[in-house]
């Protein structure tokens, strides 16, 4: 499992068991995480993804952290967006901060996300993401939201809660082009 | 006659209920909607993110300026701009006063409206629609033009009619046909659809019958099959028929389970574009008994 927080901006994760940090939108500057909360030893340099799922566990780290801060800004940055996502989650994260626009939805604070081994398809590889959403505060119209997601039989949205998704090969590089929240299951 | 050997009794079959079939089940992609905080589950072939047309048949396509094809409709029922290279989507509505209209506008003039990019985007910014230009996907015309057609599938005529005291024999003809057809079981029908400047004309007829036997054949007709008669005897139907090999009494009621698969095919035009949507339309099984003749000697 590879953990880390979702605003790291391009740590590459891929031999690592565990990667800490925190940042937040791309004009802050990055804070690392208390050493209390990281456990893992410190790297001391950034391993180089070079398997194809290496790879693809890389560029969803990047892809996270530029949809984490779309939501935190509600703004869409194409130039770290299209180099890490195309296909219908590409238009699925303007949608999404679109309405977030239009309807006052806010949200603050760091997702965690834990990558799950890539599963290599041969033209995909899918990758569950464990998200934990503990430190995220979701408003509507600047009311915290309760519960902050519902799953479809109205019950709060288990947490952290599973998100598979699936990146193809576009131009030379693995991008993620779906995901699936497989709210029925745990993590 | 045939119809005299293979019907003992007369009895008319009861009300014929029909269903419309629908898609195969497909594996749902699950999101949370970060807007409602519910999380929506939708099949992958009607999912409305990746831009197909969604709306239950077919899509149509859409050019960017560098040839790439792509869906007509995108995020949102958002639909192509081929001046704007986005799919333009609903007003742009951050809240407050909101953006100035362009010079030379007013926001009586039109509105300033979301732009999703296919990929690779380069602005994220709104842009300005006059009033009268957005337009809407001319397949989701097209699909409403079909719905106002209220298309059911045929009303099944055969012959061994089905009933209880009914029964036809191994080995002797079955025709096959559609019954009392009228537009809105075998077509052509044609109706349209408009809204604000695009209007859309959509022409359906059945092109094939699929008839399902019951006993693992399958039988695909053209045309609405000839209707059994007295005169025909034992002669086998010229455009839709059968012959069963066995007895149905090891069937579920004893019965062969007969449907009839009507495919539609529609032919649209408007909004500067033309397509084809096609789709099946099943109606409920209906029993058919056969069974042998015995010969008796002395």
């Amino acid at each position: 499992m590879r953990k880390h927080h979702s605003a790291l901006g391009g740590v590459a994760l891929a031999l690592a068991l565990i990667l800490t940090g925190c940042g937040s939108d791309d004009t802050e500057p990055k804070v690392q995480d208390p050493p209390s909360q990281s456990p893992s030893p410190t790297p001391t340099s950034t391993p180089t993804p070079k398997t194809p799922e290496e790879k693809a566990a890389a560029q969803l780290t990047k892809y996270l952290d530029v949809r984490d801060t779309a939501y935190r800004k509600r703004d869409i940055n194409f130039k770290t967006l299209n180099p890490v996502a195309t296909g219908d989650e590409f238009l699925q994260l303007q949608h999404v901060v679109a309405g977030m626009m239009n309807e006052n939805v806010t949200v603050t604070g760091q997702y965690t996300h834990t990558l799950a081994e890539p599963r290599n398809r041969g033209a995909s590889i899918l990758i569950i993401d464990c998200e934990d959403r503990s430190n995220v505060t979701w408003k509507n119209d600047g009311a915290v939201r309760q519960p902050d997601f519902t799953d479809p039989n109205g019950d709060p949205l288990r947490n952290p809660a599973p998100v598979e998704y699936t990146l193809v090969k576009d131009k030379g590089a693995w991008k993620v082009s779906d995901s699936d929240l497989l709210w029925d299951k745990p993590c | 006659m045939l119809r005299r050997l293979l019907a003992f009794i007369v009895a008319l079959a009861g009300s014929l209920v029909i269903v419309m079939v629908t898609a195969s089940a497909a594996s749902a992609d699950c999101v949370a909607d970060p807007v409602t905080g519910e999380v929506h589950c939708e099949d992958e072939d009607g999912g409305n993110t990746g831009g197909g047309g969604g709306t239950g048949g077919g899509s149509s396509t859409c050019s960017t300026s560098s040839g790439t094809e792509i869906p007509c409709t995108g995020p949102g029922g958002s639909v192509w701009s081929s001046s704007h290279q986005c799919w333009v989507g609903d007003v742009w509505d951050p809240g407050g006063e909101g953006p100035q209209p362009p010079p030379g506008q007013t926001n009586e003039d039109g509105a300033w409206h979301i732009c999703y990019w296919p990929p690779p985007g380069s602005s994220w910014d709104p842009v300005w629609i006059q009033n009268g230009t957005v337009t809407i996907d001319p397949v989701v015309l097209a699909n409403r033009a079909i719905a106002s057609m209220d298309l059911d599938p045929i009303r099944i005529g055969i012959v061994p009619e089905s009933g209880p005291n009914r029964v036809g024999l191994v080995g002797l003809p079955v025709w096959m046909w559609v019954d009392s057809p009228t537009d809105d079981t075998f077509g052509p029908i044609t109706a349209s659809a408009s809204e604000g400047p695009v209007s859309v004309s959509a022409t359906a007829s059945v092109s094939s019958i699929v008839w399902d036997m019951g006993d693992g054949t399958k039988v695909s007709c053209t045309g609405k099959g000839t209707p059994y008669a007295d005169h025909y005897g034992k002669q086998d139907s010229p455009t839709c028929g059968h012959r069963y090999a066995k007895m149905s009494t090891d069937q579920p009621d004893g019965a062969y389970q007969v449907t009839a698969t009507s495919h539609w095919v529609v032919e649209w035009t408007g909004g500067g574009q033309s397509g084809t949507i096609e789709f099946d339309l099943t109606t409920d099984p209906l029993p058919i008994r056969i069974g042998e003749a015995q010969v008796l000697t002395q």
